[in-house]
């Protein structure tokens, strides 16, 4: 009895052991994937087709509320707005900057500074400010954007990568984009 | 018959005094005597030493062949006194040839008919000033017919080194005619410095005169397989001589001595033709094609070198080959398209400078260089060299001074030069003068700083070329300059540095130097690179210029509020700054001026002390003459400052009377040990009474914070605000600024609310009359950009006797458009108000979505408004699991909105 008593107890051990080290990340890629779409889709001012919203009926005496067809939830709030209006304002002023191949998209989400060659000092400093503005704003973002998906903190380079293909995918012709670590093409 | 007598003679005197032991015999050759007998006579080993001009040997085998005599093993030393040879000395076993106290002719003479005779092997070490020659296993080898000088030969001195051996012939018939006459051939390796020149000297007439040390050389050549061709002619002379080469040199080793100063080497075709003066002066030509000279080291400018073409003519001892004369002509330099040299000059080291003028004609810019005076060797002289130039191509003059430093690598320059240097001799050094201007210049610096377009004055003078001290001015009058995110147009702010510069145990070391500019700045002290130093730093300015070049103009892209911000007024500093490793810095930073944020406004002055990683103490004052937040009015507080070290207090708080209220905080404190993150704290905040005076309902403000901290993350206040308003009052706890210093700063905080009377709420809003008391809380309340980020709210109604709880039509529309209905107005025409028993909501915000929920619940209902009676209304959140986008929220409130403007 006492053996099985015993034996019980090492295997109870070893369970609570083994419960301890696991070591469970919360990745929602799917939804990273989307969120990343169509706060890029906003601030690169590509146009998706808006969903239609639905009056729901209101009955007498009764006043209904909170039954309307929502608008399509998307992750956001002040911060993420904040951040995406600043991107937003600030894309005109990178585009050129793009489509000339003074600046490219790398691979993990962040603005890189490819060739200035041919601009002047003036335009160099416009343009080391733009791409450092632009790369704090991304990171700033793409930390509000974890936390607003519950994303732990250290998995916010992959949510950068994610990024990344959306800023590719949106980058004017011309742009560098980085399509293996240390390869890039022109698209 | 006599022949023979006179060798048995001479046999048996030598024999003689090796047997005579310690007495000595002395033998007079006679030369008639001598010239009638052969002879056989082997010297072997015998070490001669000619210091000065005694001789020594060591030991003597001498075979007489007529009857069958030798001597061996002898110990000899003898003085050889050259002019008549009368004295042969033989001492035991020493031969010693007494020179004749007389003194007399000089020279070697032996009228005598020798046949098949060989002397010894000697070696000689001469000592002298130029170096130490050594000749060694020496021999003179004689018969009937001819004779033969062969020996080991090394010379070295004032970096030179030859080691070789040396072998010359002649006839008998020469030697009778009273001379050495013959052909000679030196063969060795000859070195300067490290160069390493091998090759075969050949002499084909040599002669050299028995009455005197005359030797002369004609018709000689000098052959260096594949580096060194020539030919000449060398004679001694009065113990001088001369050499005339002429030949061909293909490569040149380094030349030593005082040319290293200046080229400390020679590598290319270099053809040459000269004289060479025998142990003391070499004048020489060298003609170079392609050729370079390097070495010019100035501490700073390192592996410069200048490579040229032309001709080189100098004459120099021979022992160090001194450069004493120079002439350069027709350089051209390896750039052909550059140009080349035009003119002539010529440089006596020794007499002084004799007129050396060059002029260099180069396709991108020219060079003129004249000189006057003299310059004695290794002296200054009062010689006056002027360099003028013009035109001077940027790319060029970097590629010559081979610019490489850190910050420099990778990096170019481009534009045009132009100017003049003087350097002048006088008291044993020179004295520099000199302006030089650049136009157009565009330096590059990895990763993409530097210059543009840029117009530059560089003035310089120095009394002590070498040695300083050194004075330059500076000044950047046209173009850009870019640095990180620091961009500068000299044309709009033009700039000028001025630096006295000196040389130290330490290094170069800035004795002083100014600056205009951004402001005026100025430096006293002493601070050597590398290795630091320490002095006073003086600097003003005006604060807009400042803060526009230095702060909003580079920073505010990333930082949008900096370019909101602007400082009027004028800044001055005065720091004690040291460097040995790390900063520190002692002193005072001044500010009389305007500062103007959104909503912020502040005028003053102040006195901050600065007391970074240094000991001591500095004292300061701030006086703030009005400061506006948003309608917040402050007039007048002043409190020394404090300066300790990493740390600053401001002593004195502030109080004042305000909206019929006061306001009042207590001292404060800086740190900045940590300068790109310091913290503050502020012991007590408190206001009382405040009644805000365009508040849209009447509220009295109350507050009391026992501490306000932060840092650029975080600011807290410790406490309570307590606003008493509609009845009612809302206390908010945990105030907080996150990011306080940036466009994203969020306002934190919790609220708790009770006995609010929701008449006097509603009254000023568009929502719609509502009547009753209300209490609540909003709890984790962040704002961002003026819109809620998240919270928790809570309402509810609160029974307060006497007060009818009565909704609105217009309220219950605007609820149910919050809600996501539409206005149920067409549905209750009849009713303008309702009664109601209950109010009561939940509402969360978190990432955007609002959801909204009836605190009353009945079966699967949640009521928000429950009625009073028959006549009232319920509204109903029908949908317990909604979720409103933000933005319908905010669509939703402007609908409201716009009802309540429609129907005014």
């Amino acid at each position: 009895m006492k053996r099985i008593s015993r034996l019980l107890l090492l295997g109870l051990a070893v369970f609570v052991a083994l419960s301890c080290v696991t070591v469970n990340i919360y990745f929602p890629a799917a939804e990273a994937q989307k969120t990343a779409k169509e706060i890029v889709n906003e601030v690169r001012g590509v146009k998706v087709v808006p969903e239609k919203k639905d009056q729901g009926p209101q009955s007498f005496m009764w006043v209904g509320v909170a039954h309307a067809g929502e608008k399509a939830l998307e992750v956001s709030n002040a911060t993420i707005r904040a951040l995406k209006e600043s991107i937003k304002k600030r894309y005109p002023k990178l585009k050129p900057y793009l489509a000339r191949g003074v600046l490219g998209e790398s691979l993990d989400g962040y603005l890189v500074l490819r060739s200035t060659d041919g601009l002047s000092l003036k335009e160099k400093a416009v343009v080391r400010r733009l791409m450092k503005a632009e790369n704090d704003d991304r990171k700033a973002l793409y930390q509000a954007v974890a936390q607003a998906l519950g994303i732990d903190p250290s998995q916010i380079p992959r949510l950068g990568r994610i990024f990344a293909k959306e800023w590719e995918r949106t980058a004017p012709p011309g742009t560098w984009v980085e399509v293996k670590p240390g390869e890039w093409k022109r698209k | 018959m006599k022949k023979t007598l006179i060798s048995l003679v001479l046999v048996l005197a030598l024999l003689g005094g090796a047997v005579a032991g310690r007495d000595a015999l002395l033998f007079k050759i006679l030369p008639m005597v001598a010239s009638h007998f052969a002879v056989a006579l082997k010297v072997e080993a015998v070490h001669l030493e000619l210091f000065p001009l005694t001789l020594k040997a060591k030991a003597l085998e001498a075979r007489w062949r007529g009857g069958e005599a030798h001597f061996k093993g002898i110990e000899a030393r003898f003085s050889l006194f050259i002019p008549s040879l009368r004295e042969l000395v033989v001492d035991e076993g020493r031969v010693l040839i007494r020179p004749s106290p007389g003194g007399g002719e000089s020279g070697f003479h032996l009228p005598a008919t020798l046949r098949r005779v060989v002397v010894g092997q000697l070696t000689l070490r001469v000592e002298a000033p130029g170096g130490e020659l050594e000749i060694g296993r020496c021999g003179l080898w004689v018969d009937t017919r001819r004779y033969v000088i062969h020996g080991g030969l090394s010379w070295e001195g004032r970096g030179v080194k030859l080691k070789g051996r040396f072998s010359f012939a002649g006839s008998r018939e020469s030697l009778a005619m009273g001379g050495l006459r013959g052909g000679g051939r030196v063969e060795g390796t000859l070195w300067v410095g490290k160069r390493v020149v091998k090759g075969v000297l050949n002499l084909p007439q040599l002669m050299v005169n028995p009455r005197g040390p005359v030797v002369e050389i004609r018709g000689g050549y000098l052959e260096l397989p594949g580096v060194l061709e020539a030919e000449g002619n060398l004679a001694l002379e009065d113990k001088k001589g001369s050499m005339e080469v002429k030949g061909k040199v293909v490569s040149l080793g380094a030349l030593g001595g005082f040319v290293s100063a200046f080229p400390r080497g020679v590598d290319g075709v270099l053809p040459f033709s000269g004289k060479v003066l025998w142990g003391s002066r070499i004048v020489y030509r060298v003609e170079l094609e392609g050729g370079r000279l390097w070495g010019l080291n100035m501490g700073v400018l390192k592996k410069v070198f200048l490579a040229f073409s032309g001709v080189l003519e100098g004459d120099g001892d021979g022992g160090s080959l001194t450069l004493d004369r120079l002439v350069l002509e027709d350089l051209k330099l390896p750039w052909g398209e550059d140009g080349g040299w035009k003119g002539r000059g010529d440089v006596d080291w020794r007499k002084g400078v004799e007129g050396l003028a060059g002029h260099l004609d180069l396709s991108k810019g020219e060079m003129k260089i004249t000189v006057e005076g003299s310059v004695p060797q290794r002296r200054w002289g009062d010689a006056r060299v002027t360099l003028a130039f013009k035109n001077i191509d940027g790319a060029w003059l970097s590629r010559w001074a081979n610019f490489k430093t850190s910050l420099w690598d990778k990096g170019s320059v481009e534009g045009r030069f132009q100017g003049e240097v003087k350097v002048r001799g006088g008291g044993g050094k020179w004295a520099v003068e000199g302006k030089v201007k650049g136009e157009g210049l565009s330096v590059s610096v990895p990763p993409g700083n530097g210059m543009e377009g840029v117009g530059a004055s560089l003035a310089f003078r120095s009394r002590d070329l070498v040695r300083g001290p050194w004075h330059l001015s500076l000044d950047l009058g046209e173009g850009q300059a870019l640095y990180s995110y620091w961009f500068f147009d000299f044309s709009r702010i033009p700039w000028h540095f001025s630096l006295d510069l000196s040389r130290s145990g330490r290094g170069l070391c800035v004795e002083e130097a100014e600056y205009r500019g951004l402001g005026q700045g100025k430096f006293q002290g002493r601070f050597c690179f590398p290795g630091g130093g320490k002095g006073k730093v003086v600097f003003q300015g005006k604060s807009e210029v400042l803060y526009s070049q230095l702060v909003s103009e580079p920073l505010g892209e990333d930082e949008p509020y900096l370019k909101k911000v602007s400082l009027g007024g004028g800044l001055k500093a005065r720091i004690f700054v040291a460097w040995n490793g790390a900063l520190a810095m002692k002193g005072t930073i001044g500010w009389k001026g305007r500062l103007e944020a959104p909503r912020v406004s502040l005028e003053g002055s102040m006195v901050v002390p600065l007391v970074y990683a240094s000991k001591g103490r500095e004292e300061g004052w701030f006086a703030m003459e009005r400061l506006t937040l948003g309608p917040l009015v402050l007039k007048s507080w002043f409190t020394p400052l404090k300066g300790r070290p990493f740390s600053l207090k401001g002593s004195r708080g502030y109080e004042a009377s305000l909206w019929k209220g006061s306001v009042r905080w207590g001292p404060f404190l800086l740190y900045y040990r940590d300068v790109r993150n310091p913290r503050f704290e502020v012991d007590g905040l408190s206001f009382e009474g405040l009644v805000p005076p365009h508040a849209p309902l009447p509220m009295v403000l109350e507050g009391k914070f026992d501490k306000v901290e932060g840092d650029r993350k975080d600011i807290f206040f410790h406490g309570v605000v307590r606003v008493k308003v509609a009845d009612g009052e809302v206390k908010i706890t945990k105030l907080r600024l996150l990011n306080p210093f940036t466009d994203l700063m969020k306002v934190g905080c919790d609220i708790e609310f009770q006995h609010l009377n929701l008449e006097e709420l509603t009254r000023v809003t568009p929502f719609g009359k509502i009547t009753g008391y209300i209490k609540g809380y909003i709890k984790d309340l962040v704002i961002s950009h003026g819109q809620p980020e998240s919270f928790r709210l809570r309402v509810e109604t609160q029974d307060v006797k006497g007060v009818k709880k009565r909704i609105s039509l217009e309220a219950i529309n605007s609820i149910s458009i919050l809600g996501g209905g539409g206005p149920v107005s067409l549905f209750l025409p009849f009713f303008k108000s309702f009664g109601y028993s209950y109010l009561g909501l939940a509402c969360t915000l978190k990432n955007d979505v609002f959801t909204l929920h009836g605190l009353k619940r009945k079966g699967k209902y949640e009521y928000i408004v429950e009625k009073g009676g028959l006549t009232g209304v319920d509204v109903i959140n029908r949908n317990p699991h909604n979720r409103i986008n933000f933005d319908d929220m905010m669509e939703r409130l402007e609908r409201i909105r716009r009802g309540k403007d429609e129907k005014n």
